[in-house]
């Protein structure tokens, strides 16, 4: 189903490192860690996981409020960002394969210079110059993958400035609805901002467009004149919803939109957000870490664990045939509201430390179609067992 | 007023309102509940529905502006709306504690963990720093930390906010509380994390004999831990019972719709049924029923008189005038529907 639409964001081995001190004292946090995966047009894709595991930076790294370390971000086909680690990397590697090659040769030179005397200096002579040939062969090849690998970080840093053209096609909405909001600027200040940083003067056109976002998330047209601080935590949530509408986008990211409110109001929200999506054929990426309202709502869902993505399933497949022993470990953890269940409810605990991976390194495997999970060789063929695929 | 023996804490008709340059904000307006002994109390309801204010009172720690207008509280022997502050620090804590939602503000973040668990040990039951420590060390092992020798001397900043619960549920255990008030424990933490934190609470509960009134939002939380529970909406409660009568056979529209806003396990996909409309500015109560204004099966007489308690069973009542004898019969919308145990697909 997936396959024939069309791919609006895609993200290729992203890494997202933080780095504190100098030197010694240098410290690199791995906040994401090689993640790749593809959010198809219309659909909602849910990122689930523990706090610190790392998706509210892969949200905000995919809005570029990071530079990504490694690896390509792609939205609608177009290179938006790019991360120069694997290339400074490799880099690193050539210069030294280059100054090993020079020792190398030089040491063979001055043997030869050394032994000059035994032989014919003709033959030493030719010698010589075969290895030199050889050692400027050498260099001019690596240098020229350099050279390549030096143009791409142009390229990238190109690709990395701001472009107006993307950002107003995506869009994200912030967990906390009291400090996203500048508590100091009016409703119809934060919502026509985005508009105004697009450069569009035109009074009339703002005061329209704000009062018909206004009305789409359900509001008045006459709160646009309030400040935040006269509105309750759903009705500021909607004014974060329609702060990022504005502009039209074709990608949200919502960022644990609900979990700063309230359980009725919580419907609310998704109930609008679905509604939104519906009539405007948005594409959301959903960070939550609710699991029955991310069932609920998403289309997709992948489960991420200490930096990286360790399943992505359809959210029917995910919750019927969790794989992973995170995913089952976070499933039996969420609370029902259903007494009798709650009372034979047991709850796997998850040990990352029980899984060695020494010979086996593990990757992710699409086990079934569309059912992708990050597995060693071993626990492919168990997980394969349990689906009956074989 | 002597309690029966089986109930350790009466609540009965508790009003408390709020002096803001507004005016009065009527925030609890006439509460009845008994906790049992040995029971786990459920109190639940949105934010603003008088919830936290009801807990504070029995901890005696209300803002400076709040006035009790009307109502006792039971424990004991004891009034506790009429203890005078300089008399309730023999109560608070050694035999009523508290946890609070967030546990990074309620530990002191300049003070190693050890002596915040202690201080109480010595200044309280006059013990030496040396007893105090082992037994704090006790306390830390009982609430699952560890290596407990080693976290005796660290900081706040060095737990994890499950950590920091475990500290803060030590503490509130350290002078032996009979009744434990947890105010919303798990809301700022991880599902996983929940899970342990009310695990423990439950493990604890057991091993001590512990009375517990839990406060929270969330209704997965309450089918975990509540015996009973109490249902509140802008100063009131409109439902209580046993959980299990609460959840499978709920009489008050409020808790349909509560339970109704919550996506089910095997609910297709669409829309919620959210709850129309905000809750009811306290500052003017409403008349009549407060949930009226968004009640779908709401009747002329909601918006025209506060509604009584019905009985349903002996331990199930229910503020809604659908009660009423002469009410037209409304079927719940979530009963066959909704749960897992009960069966949900089959009555399809």
């Amino acid at each position: 189903m997936t396959e024939n639409k069309e791919k609006i964001l895609e993200l290729k081995k992203v890494r997202q490192y933080f780095s504190s001190g100098f030197g010694k004292r240098r410290v690199v946090v791995k906040a994401v860690h090689n993640i790749s995966f593809d959010i198809y047009k219309g659909e909602v894709f849910g990122l689930v996981g523990e706090s610190g595991c790392g998706k509210t930076t892969t949200g905000r790294a995919i809005i570029k409020l990071y530079n990504i370390t490694d690896g390509d971000i792609y939205f609608k086909g177009h290179r938006i960002s790019s991360g120069n680690r694997g290339k400074n990397l490799e880099i690193r590697r050539l210069k030294k394969e280059i100054d090993e090659k020079k020792q190398e040769i030089n040491n063979l030179i001055s043997e030869l210079k050394g032994e000059e005397k035994k032989f014919d200096s003709e033959w030493v002579g030719k010698e010589i110059i075969e290895a030199e040939q050889e050692l400027k062969d050498f260099i001019e090849e690596k240098n020229a993958r350099i050279n390549e690998l030096l143009r791409e970080k142009k390229i990238s840093k190109r690709i990395n400035r701001r472009n107006p053209g993307i950002m107003t096609s995506m869009q994200m909405i912030f967990q906390d609805p009291i400090d996203s909001l500048n508590p100091r600027m009016t409703v119809k200040e934060i919502v026509s901002e985005g508009l105004i940083i697009n450069g569009i003067r035109d009074k009339k056109f703002i005061d329209k467009e704000v009062n018909r976002v206004l009305e789409l998330v359900g509001l008045l047209p006459d709160h646009a004149n309030r400040y935040p601080h006269e509105f309750s935590g759903g009705q500021r949530q909607r004014i974060g919803i329609a702060r990022a509408l504005i502009v039209n986008p074709e990608l949200i990211i919502a960022d644990e939109p609900i979990s700063a409110l309230d359980v009725s109001i919580q419907a609310q929200i998704i109930n609008l957000l679905n509604d939104l999506r519906k009539n405007f054929d948005l594409t959301i990426l959903f960070i939550a870490h609710n699991l029955s309202v991310v069932k609920f709502f998403c289309d997709r869902i992948a489960v991420m664990y200490y930096g990286r993505i360790v399943e992505i399933a359809t959210s029917d497949e995910l919750f019927k045939h969790p794989l992973h022993p995170y995913t089952k470990s976070l499933l039996s953890a969420v609370p029902l509201p259903d007494p009798d269940y709650e009372k034979t409810r047991q709850r796997i605990s998850y040990n990352p430390s029980l899984r060695k991976f020494t010979a086996d390194k593990p990757k992710m495997v699409e086990i079934y179609p569309g059912h992708f999970v990050y597995a060693s060789q071993n626990e492919v063929k168990s997980y394969r067992k349990e689906l009956n695929l074989e | 007023m002597i309690l029966p023996d089986d109930v350790i804490l009466r609540v009965e008709n508790l009003t408390i309102s709020f002096k803001t340059p507004a005016g009065l904000v009527r925030a609890v307006r006439g509460v009845d509940f008994d906790l049992k002994r040995g029971e786990t109390l459920c109190i639940v309801g949105e934010s603003g529905s008088g919830k936290s204010v009801t807990s504070r009172a029995v901890m005696g720690i209300l803002a400076g502006n709040a006035i009790i207008d009307d109502g006792h509280i039971y424990y004991r022997d004891i009034d506790l709306s009429q203890v005078k502050e300089q008399d309730f620090h023999k109560i608070r804590g050694s035999m009523i504690g508290m946890i609070f939602q967030d546990p990074l503000s309620s530990l002191n973040p300049i003070m190693k963990i050890g002596r915040q668990i202690t201080e109480a040990l010595i200044l309280k039951n006059k013990m030496s720093k040396k007893a105090a420590k082992v037994r704090a060390l006790e306390l830390m092992r009982e609430v699952g930390i560890p290596e407990p020798e080693k976290r005796y001397y660290q900081y706040p900043f060095h737990f994890s906010g499950g950590m920091r619960q475990r500290i803060v549920i030590a503490i509130a255990l350290a002078m032996n509380p009979e009744i434990l008030i947890c105010d919303e424990p798990t809301t700022a933490l991880d599902v996983t994390i929940q899970a342990q934190i009310l695990e423990l609470i439950n493990k604890l509960k057991k091993d001590r004999g512990l009375s517990i009134i839990f406060i929270t939002h969330d209704l997965g939380v309450v089918a975990n831990m509540a015996d009973r529970i109490a249902v509140m909406y802008a100063g009131k409660i409109v439902e209580y019972g046993k959980a299990e009568e609460v959840f499978y056979d709920s009489r008050h529209p409020y808790t349909w719709a509560l339970l109704e806003s919550m996506p089910a396990l095997e609910q297709a996909k669409g829309q919620l049924n959210a709850i129309p409309g905000t809750p009811p500015n306290m500052l003017f109560p409403p008349k009549g029923d407060a949930f009226a204004p968004r009640n779908r099966y709401a009747m002329k007489i909601d918006f025209e008189e506060e509604p009584p308690f019905f009985k349903v069973t002996d331990t199930h009542y229910a503020a809604a005038w659908l009660l009423h004898p002469d009410a037209p019969h409304i079927e719940s919308p979530i009963k066959g529907k909704y749960f897992i145990s009960k069966g949900a697909k089959s009555n399809d």
